[in-house]
């Protein structure tokens, strides 16, 4: 029971978004989706919420074809910059109208959080500001009655306080009804206390996911001397995923993903990397953890 | 994270999604049905009123052209409107293209249906009311409404051609034909107006653009470039399509109208219509916008 994405390709004209991308999103977890500008995120979202139409590839849910299927897209909503209302319409009438057409919308949390925000009601939705719409669409989609609910750029233009707020939102929302939520976005650090799983994309093919507190064994910075973090990587047969160099040292992310074998090595490699920096290091030379923002950082930048 | 791992399991039960993607379509469109009723019955009192005040000035002639040709000018708009414009909000609901073009089918025989029925009330009303010495103003115009359904309802003959030359016409309109032939026109003009709307959608503006800028240019060079025995070819096949296939002679309640044709035409026309737009939606999308990669 999960959604598939098997092979999908997409182009725009001669460019391609997606390149015989897979990924899976399983049952009540909640994804980070990250990747440099371009990289295919929505355009991934975009057809998962049947906004577009891939040129190869499937999308399955449970078992079934997504696309066109309205039983199944019933179960899945996509939040993201285009909002299906008027701009003209009051942020009232907008959830009066998400209420109206499904019973089940949350309307008391819409409404708790439209306040928690300090958004007014009866604010016309095209003159509010670019932090302001964002979380008027946000809070909408966070109010669906979905299993799959997912996220495009929840922090466009919100200022840090509210950017934890839309944090705090999509916690609560996930505590008052349990699903899959899928966060495309940029603000790694702001997000990487709720996800459980990060999948990384780039140049429209996915090339990490890993479940977020196995990051300690999925990869590691080591610092050190150039010639001896070299030597200690390929004794133990880790993978140099980055380097930089600090004057006579360096700074090395390794860990046994590789960018050239992108699907489907990840989750064989955690285990066998596991406690791969337990050992003793040589003089030198320190290891630690990296953040989630700067593994995916320094994942993406070598590629480029 | 301990919180979301106790609350696992919990998920969502549907009940009928199906049936709420066709309702959430259903809501938009009975938004768009009356809109294209209004526009309709805003089209025929400014008509009325124009024409109202140009015999009150005096000297102002009305052009000579039937009042469906305004109603279904405006029907066509308000369809292509809502083709072009309604699809985004269901889409991004989870409604499915194929919802998206068969509700708005069933719109389009709404609004037609209805505009139909307004139209036999004003033709009652004017008949009605004709005596009046405040109506006589708007005599002239009002005759006009619909003049061809009209003339159609006036004719016994319409259906039947065994009764041939001989038959003598009934002092008596047939309001079923009548309204029979103001929901075709419009049935037509709405299909149409749909098929334009995707059309528009998939062209963008600048195709748009384009597109206008070449049926410009054909109309006015269609006169010239094409044979007038093409041309008279295409003038008849058209009457006939309309129904204006007649046995007498003139327009009178001697001739022998036909409503088959023009029902005929308005099912393939429909059906063309509804082809040309599910192969255009089909492929239709919303696309990523700019303030994405803001």
């Amino acid at each position: 029971m999960s959604l598939s994405v098997t092979a999908l390709t997409k182009q725009y004209g001669g460019s391609t978004a997606l390149n015989r991308l897979s990924v899976t999103f399983e049952p009540n977890v909640i994804y980070g989706l990250f990747g440099r500008n371009g990289a295919g995120k929505s355009t991934l979202l975009g057809c998962i919420g049947n906004r577009l139409i891939p040129d190869t590839g499937r999308i399955v849910l449970d078992g079934e074809p997504l696309a066109e299927c309205e039983r199944l897209m019933a179960r899945v909503y996509l939040a993201n910059e285009r909002l299906p209302w008027w701009d003209g319409v009051t942020l009232s009438a907008m959830l009066a109208d998400c209420a109206h057409m499904d019973g089940r919308f949350d309307l008391g949390l819409a409404r708790e959080l439209v306040a928690r925000f300090g958004l007014s009601p009866d604010a016309v939705y095209g003159r509010l500001s670019l932090g302001q719409r964002t979380m008027a669409r946000m809070l909408i989609g966070l109010c669906m009655p979905v299993d799959y609910l997912f996220l495009d750029e929840p922090t466009t233009g919100l200022d840090p306080v509210n950017r934890r707020l839309m944090v705090e939102a999509v916690l609560e929302a996930y505590r008052r009804r349990s699903r899959t939520i899928v966060i495309a976005t940029h603000e790694i650090a702001e997000f990487a206390d709720i996800l459980e799983r990060a999948v990384i994309i780039d140049q429209g093919r996915r090339i990490d996911s890993f479940e977020v507190q196995d990051l300690c064994s999925h990869a590691a910075l080591l610092v050190g001397p150039s010639d001896v973090v070299r030597a200690y990587a390929a004794g133990r047969g880790l993978r140099v995923l980055d380097v930089e160099h600090r004057g006579d040292s360096v700074s090395a992310l390794v860990g046994m993903v590789s960018a050239s074998e992108p699907e489907g090595g990840a989750s064989a490699s955690v285990a066998a990397s596991s406690g791969f920096i337990t050992g003793g290091l040589p003089d030198g030379v320190r290891a630690r953890t990296p953040d989630l923002q700067t593994y995916m950082t320094r994942l993406v930048q070598r590629r480029h | 994270m301990g919180d979301r791992g106790l609350l696992r399991g919990v998920g969502i039960r549907g009940d009928g999604p199906a049936r709420r993607t066709r309702r959430i379509a259903w809501m938009r469109e009975r938004r768009w049905i009356a809109m294209g009723v209004v526009v309709a019955v805003v089209a025929l009192v400014l008509d009325m009123l124009l024409a109202g005040v140009g015999h009150l000035l005096g000297g102002i002639v009305a052009p000579d052209h039937d009042m469906l040709y305004w109603l279904c000018s405006f029907t066509l708009a308000t369809s292509a409107v809502a083709s072009w414009s309604m699809f985004r909000f269901l889409i991004c609901q989870g409604v499915s293209r194929r919802t998206i073009v068969t509700t708005q089918f069933a719109g389009n025989a709404c609004i037609a249906a209805a505009v139909g029925a307004v139209l036999t009330v004003v033709a009652v009303v004017d008949i009605v009311v004709i005596r009046v010495p405040a109506w006589q103003i708007f005599v002239g115009r009002a005759e006009m409404i619909a003049r061809y359904p009209y003339t159609l309802s006036w004719n016994p003959r319409y259906l039947s051609d065994e009764f041939g030359r001989t038959a003598v016409p009934m002092p008596r309109i047939n309001w079923l034909v009548l309204t029979l032939a103001v929901f075709a026109f419009l049935m037509m003009a709405a299909m149409i107006g749909q098929t334009l709307g995707e059309l528009a959608a998939r062209l963008q503006v600048r195709g748009v653009l384009a597109a206008l800028a070449v049926a410009f240019v054909v109309a006015l060079l269609y006169g010239r470039l094409v044979p007038s025995g093409i041309r008279d070819t295409v003038d008849r096949l058209l009457a006939f399509m309309m129904g204006v296939y007649q046995r007498g002679v003139g327009m009178g309640r001697e001739s022998a109208y036909s409503l088959w044709p023009l029902l005929g035409s308005m099912v393939v026309v429909s059906l063309l219509c509804g082809t040309a737009s599910w192969l255009l939606i089909r492929r239709r999308e919303v696309r990523p916008g700019i303030e994405a990669m803001a």
